[in-house]
């Protein structure tokens, strides 16, 4: 016997069984068959061969089986394309039935079934479902509209679902009207730009009316719609606010977060002097407060949504801080969060009791929540002013402890307080320093280097402080490594008689030693620093630091907003912009605050940031990936690595460290060259010294290269309207029996122009010409007719100048500038292309403010980022700088969210320059180089 | 003497109630005969229209039966389960599938169509009948759209379907109709229920 009979068997088998049960004469056996099949399904085994049987059972009058059915339809279709045609005609019938619960049954399983080829099928039945007389029907059907979108947008569209779906707004059952705001709402996400929820009073005066009377879940659906929309003045959004705010007090949670959301939102459009504004901010705090009082889960999501509206309004919930002091049985997550918007309340009113609590948190068992209650009581002595002496007197007594961590954490945060209060607080160095042998993280050893080297001249033993670390340099972390290097330069330059030794050991192990090339780079500055102008050392090293800023840990205030719009979904819970977290979100509409009319307003008056100042400053502490942004454009300020040229110099002044270089700082002789020095010098030339900064990690240095970024801008960017190139023959008189055509594209006042020049090189006279564009990729056309109305005779030449604009239609063209155009006159139609140059289609008031700029630039992915050398450039001043805000945003018309370009870029007068330039669409940037490098060129 | 009668007297009553059960309680009247019949045709060759109007409802909204459709159609001495399956090309590969638990074939044709139509109605005629659910079963045919110039006669169309070869063996009816017609129709379909009621009898005592 062969091993076939493996394969052949008796048995066979359950599906089998079910098949013949399922074609049963009897109905009970039939429907006992189909649950059966139900079972089998839900607990995993493949079912899906017994689809045409289950199928078969679908006309029947007996409503279970008729749903356990369409249960297996909605699971199987998928696996079944072509055969779940069969089912069709059933859902046509059923969508007739009398009953409305099989008619809304049918349409809504017909939404459920996500198979492209019989959608076409079901368009019929929806459509009579959504005119349906019964409004439960109506409201499942509206649902079905955003599903069926979801599998075939063009179809929905094309079959005038979406204007069904506008009726319903007006339906006279609210359910109908919330389930259709949902599909719109849903719908409108996937078409950012198309503006399908028409909003206008009327519709906004039906949703708010059906606001009242719809469940809660649809309750949710319209004030999430009503957040989007735009009121004309303030009357009309105080009129929505409170229509709005009995919502508030609603027993489902996410229904107030929702009605906050709006409220947030159209709080913005009221005078802030308005006795509504402040009524509005007293209603708010209580629902908030009420949020607490459930599970930790939904408290912590509350905590997280509380958390932005504190940033944004922290006026609202000043009273009330003591809802968020900490509960012995909170969960951590709450714990946390709850210790973060304390501090963020903390004031001068309520610091003592803030104190307290934290205090008291610092002895609690939780490693992570006491640390961060130590972090806390340093944030509070920053921010609030009058309260750091009792700050640092708790932070003392907290080092009394000696828990290693609680020291460690303190150290971190009195670092932070030295930072806001410079020559305040001195008195407790010593104190610090016993501790510091039990310091072991990085951050608090860091933290205590800096603090030595900072205050070196006050510390009778800091170089043997510092020397003590010097022993296992190279086991530190790299931040300990850059401070001890910093420190111990900075103790060099404040008592430079017994400290050269020192600091000759630092620099070699930086530079020599070390594979590191941020320690390397700072290393070799500060050697050359001190080699060549020690006072100058002095003053770069020792210069006064900004003050570190009042609040720490904000989110930074364009971000803020966004989350504000989106108080109550997910991005508010992840502190994050939904298009970070949610696949393919790319064409997610960005929400805005509402703008007050008349005038831009800024923040909040108590509000956390002033000045963009200040917050660029923090950044670099306040948002750990805005380093990157920073590293980012530090490096590519400076061109590539460039030989030294002044080798002889450099040797001198390596091998003269310690020497002549030195005399002029401390005004005598401090001895010859070291033996090793002219070593050091050697190994140093050869390798040519990199010119470029590493990631700065001080925040000085950072704001500072920044600034350089954005204050030295001029106008070149608003040159590209200003350069034509030259007219360029496009189509010569042999192709086009002696008609030329030459041109060229320009922009003049905002508008584009095809600068043209027809020339008449045939032996007769040309008439009617009129001119036509193919579609192209940024829908140029013409806006007026071939403005030639005279004939052209032999040998005339006539110049003219075609305004265009770019509301045509789209189609993308390879390449993406190419415009193809048709010129007819009276002898023939000749057909010839061109290139449009995209400097004619950004726009002048492409003007960016910085923190938008810096927001964009980070949103861009860093794969979107193209590096070009600029070989040549005829600018003749020593440094430009092409703000990156002139040519920015939204320039390209249809492509405004595609192609959002930033740049950034450099030049200085001599050697090649770099530029750097990302894009949305990466498919761009080549063009937007060869506009600034035509530019540059020109 | 008093046990003597009271014997009698229940004695009398089982006798009364016997009498009364044999009388009024012999149940409702047997229903009529339920008969599962599927039927197939190309795309416009007027099963649905021919059905409905067999239903007695309004033939406004006949639209193509994508799918399948059930319905049951009364006559006067049995009702129809008549499964009609869509005669689109996406449909009909999937025919065979719905064959089972049928007790008849009911095949609907376009008399006045084109040379290309009839000739695959043909060949789904073939295929079906030769189906092995399907090859035992009474058939009835309907030459629809007779009233239409064009369409063909009944002999015509009993050739061209080579239909004495093919259901050799197999009861069948050609029953030519017309939407206008219904009494054709009616006709062919009692004529069809008594070949369907016949094979019933015959399969009883083999039942039993």
């Amino acid at each position: 016997m062969t091993d076939s009979k493996y394969f052949t068997t008796n048995k066979k088998g359950e599906i089998f069984e079910l098949k013949a049960e399922l074609n049963n004469e009897k109905k009970e056996k039939r429907k006992e068959a189909v649950k059966k099949v139900i079972a089998a399904m839900t607990v995993g085994k493949d079912v899906s061969s017994l689809f045409p049987d289950v199928v078969n059972c679908m006309q029947t009058d007996n409503l279970e089986l008729k749903k356990l059915v369409y249960l297996y339809l909605m699971n199987y279709a998928k696996n079944q394309p072509d055969m779940a045609i069969m089912a069709v005609n059933s859902f046509v019938k059923d969508c007739e039935d009398p009953n409305p619960l099989i008619r809304a049954l049918a349409v809504r399983t017909m939404g459920c079934i996500r198979v492209d080829k019989i959608t076409e099928y079901l368009c019929e039945p929806l459509r009579k479902c959504l005119k349906d007389e019964d409004p439960y029907v109506r409201k499942t059907a509206a649902v079905c509209v955003a599903k069926l979108h979801d599998i075939n947008a063009q179809m929905v569209e094309d079959q005038g679902f979406l204007d069904s779906l506008r009726d319903l707004i007006a339906d006279s059952n609210p359910m109908v009207v919330a389930n259709a705001v949902a599909a719109l709402s849903e719908i409108s996400e996937s078409h950012p730009n198309s503006n399908l929820l028409d909003l206008n009073p009327q519709n906004i005066n039906k949703l708010i009316t059906a606001l009242n009377e719809c469940t809660e879940w649809g309750q949710i659906f319209i004030l999430d719609c009503l957040s989007n929309y735009n009121p004309k003045d303030e009357r009309e959004a105080q009129s929505i606010c409170e229509r709005v705010t009995p919502r508030l007090s609603h027993a489902n949670s996410a229904v107030v977060l929702s009605a906050v959301k709006v409220l947030m939102k159209f709080i913005e459009l009221l005078p802030k002097d308005s006795e509504y504004y402040n009524t509005i901010l007293k209603k708010l705090a209580p629902p908030l407060v009420t949020l607490l009082s459930g599970e930790p889960e939904v408290q912590y999501v509350a905590l997280r949504n509380i958390n932005l509206i504190v940033q944004k309004r922290p006026e609202i919930l000043k009273q009330e801080i003591k809802v968020f002091f900490v509960k012995y049985n909170d969960p951590i997550y709450v714990k946390l969060e709850k210790l973060d918007i304390m501090i963020r309340l903390a004031s001068q009113a309520n610091i003592a009791q803030v104190l307290a609590e934290l205090k008291e948190y610092a002895t609690e068992v939780d490693v992570d929540f006491v640390r961060k209650a130590v972090r806390a009581i340093g944030r509070c002595a920053i921010k609030v002013e009058q309260s750091a002496e009792r700050c640092v007197s708790t932070l003392l007594d907290l080092i009394q402890t000696k828990v290693n961590y609680v020291v460690q954490e303190a150290i971190v945060v009195i670092r932070d307080i030295f930072r806001k209060y410079p020559n305040k607080y001195e008195s407790i160095i010593a104190t610090l320093c016993e501790n510091l042998d039990s310091l072991d993280e990085p951050d608090a050893r860091a933290a205590m280097i800096w603090i030595v080297g900072e205050y070196a001249e006050r510390i009778d033993n800091a170089d043997e402080l510092l020397e003590s670390f010097l022993d296992g340099f190279h086991d530190e972390s790299t931040q300990v490594q850059l401070t001890l290097l910093t420190a111990i330069v900075k103790l060099f330059l404040k008592k430079p008689t017994d400290t050269q030794e020192l600091v000759q050991q630092v620099l070699s192990l930086a530079t020599q030693d070390s594979d590191n090339p941020d320690l390397r780079d700072r290393g070799y500055i500060y050697w050359r620093l001190l080699s060549t102008d020690p006072v100058a050392a002095k003053e770069v090293v020792l210069s006064e630091k900004p003050l570190i800023s009042e609040e720490t840990d904000l989110i930074e205030p364009t971000l803020l907003d966004e989350l504000i719009c989106h108080i109550g979904s997910l991005a508010s819970v992840y502190h994050k912009p939904p298009n970070a977290f949610v696949e393919g979100s790319h064409g997610i509409h960005r929400k805005h605050l509402p703008m007050q009319l008349g005038g831009v307003e800024p923040d909040s008056p108590v509000g956390p940031t002033t000045t963009a100042n200040l917050t660029l400053e923090q950044q670099p502490q306040v948002i750990p990936s805005q380093g990157d942004l920073l590293g980012d454009l530090l490096n590519l300020d400076l061109g590539p690595p460039v030989n030294v040229p002044q080798m002889s110099s450099m040797q001198m002044g390596a091998v003269d460290l310690l020497g002549g270089g030195l005399d002029s700082l401390l005004g005598g002789d401090l001895g010859g060259p070291t033996g090793g020095s002219p070593a050091v010098g050697q190994s140093f030339i050869p390798s040519s010294v990199p010119a470029t900064f590493g990631p700065s990690p001080t925040p000085a240095v950072s704001s500072s290269g920044l600034n350089d970024l954005f204050e030295l801008s001029t106008g070149i960017g608003m040159a590209a309207g200003g350069y034509v190139a030259p007219k360029a023959v496009w189509l010569p008189a042999v192709k086009a029996k002696g008609l030329e055509i030459a041109g060229t594209f320009s922009r003049r006042q905002g508008h584009i122009y095809m600068d043209m020049n027809f020339t008449n090189k045939a032996l007769q006279h040309m008439t009617d010409f009129a001119i036509q564009f193919n579609k192209n990729s940024f829908g140029v056309i013409p806006t007026t007719p071939l403005p030639i109305h005279t004939p052209l005779m032999p040998n005339q030449s006539i110049d003219i100048s075609l305004p265009l604009n770019t509301i045509g239609p789209v189609m993308k063209m390879e390449p993406l500038n190419n415009l193809q155009v048709a010129v007819k006159n009276s002898i023939d139609v000749f057909y010839f292309s061109c290139l449009i140059p995209l400097s004619v289609l950004f726009v002048e008031d492409g003007k960016m403010e910085r923190q938008v700029f810096l927001a964009t630039w980070k949103d861009i992915p860093n794969e979107n980022e193209l590096q070009f050398q600029v070989k040549e450039c005829h600018l003749n001043a020593g440094m430009w700088t092409i703000s990156p805000a002139h040519l920015i945003p939204g320039t390209f018309p249809h492509y405004t969210d595609l192609y959002y370009a930033a740049s950034d870029t450099k030049f200085v007068k001599e050697g090649p320059h770099q530029l750097s330039l990302k894009c949305r669409a990466p498919e761009v940037s080549h063009y937007v180089y060869q506009v600034y490098d035509t530019l540059l060129k020109n | 003497m008093g046990q003597c009668l009271q014997l009698s007297a229940a004695v009398c009553r089982i006798g009364v109630y016997s009498c009364f059960r044999a009388f009024c309680c012999k149940g409702p009247p047997s229903p009529r005969t339920e008969y599962d019949v599927v039927c197939v045709g190309l795309t416009g060759s007027g099963k649905s229209s021919l059905l409905t109007q067999l239903c007695s409802e309004s033939t406004d909204s006949i639209i193509p039966t994508t799918g399948f459709s059930i319905k049951a159609v009364p006559f006067q001495n049995a009702i129809l389960n008549v499964k009609e399956l869509g005669g689109a090309d996406n449909i009909r590969k999937y025919w065979s599938r719905y064959y089972q638990g049928s007790q008849g074939v009911v095949f609907v044709l376009d008399s006045a169509s084109s040379e290309d139509d009839l000739e695959t109605a043909r060949n789904e005629l073939h295929s079906a009948l030769q189906h092995p659910q399907l090859c035992t079963l009474p058939i009835l045919i309907l030459a629809n759209h007779q009233d239409k110039p064009a369409a063909r006669s009944l002999q015509e169309i009993k050739k061209y379907f080579e239909l004495e070869p093919l259901a050799r063996g197999q009861r069948w009816i050609l029953q030519p109709c017309s939407v206008e017609n219904m009494d054709a129709v009616k006709e062919g379909f009692n004529q069809f229920i008594h070949l369907l009621e016949e094979i019933d009898q015959e399969h009883i005592p083999g039942r039993i």
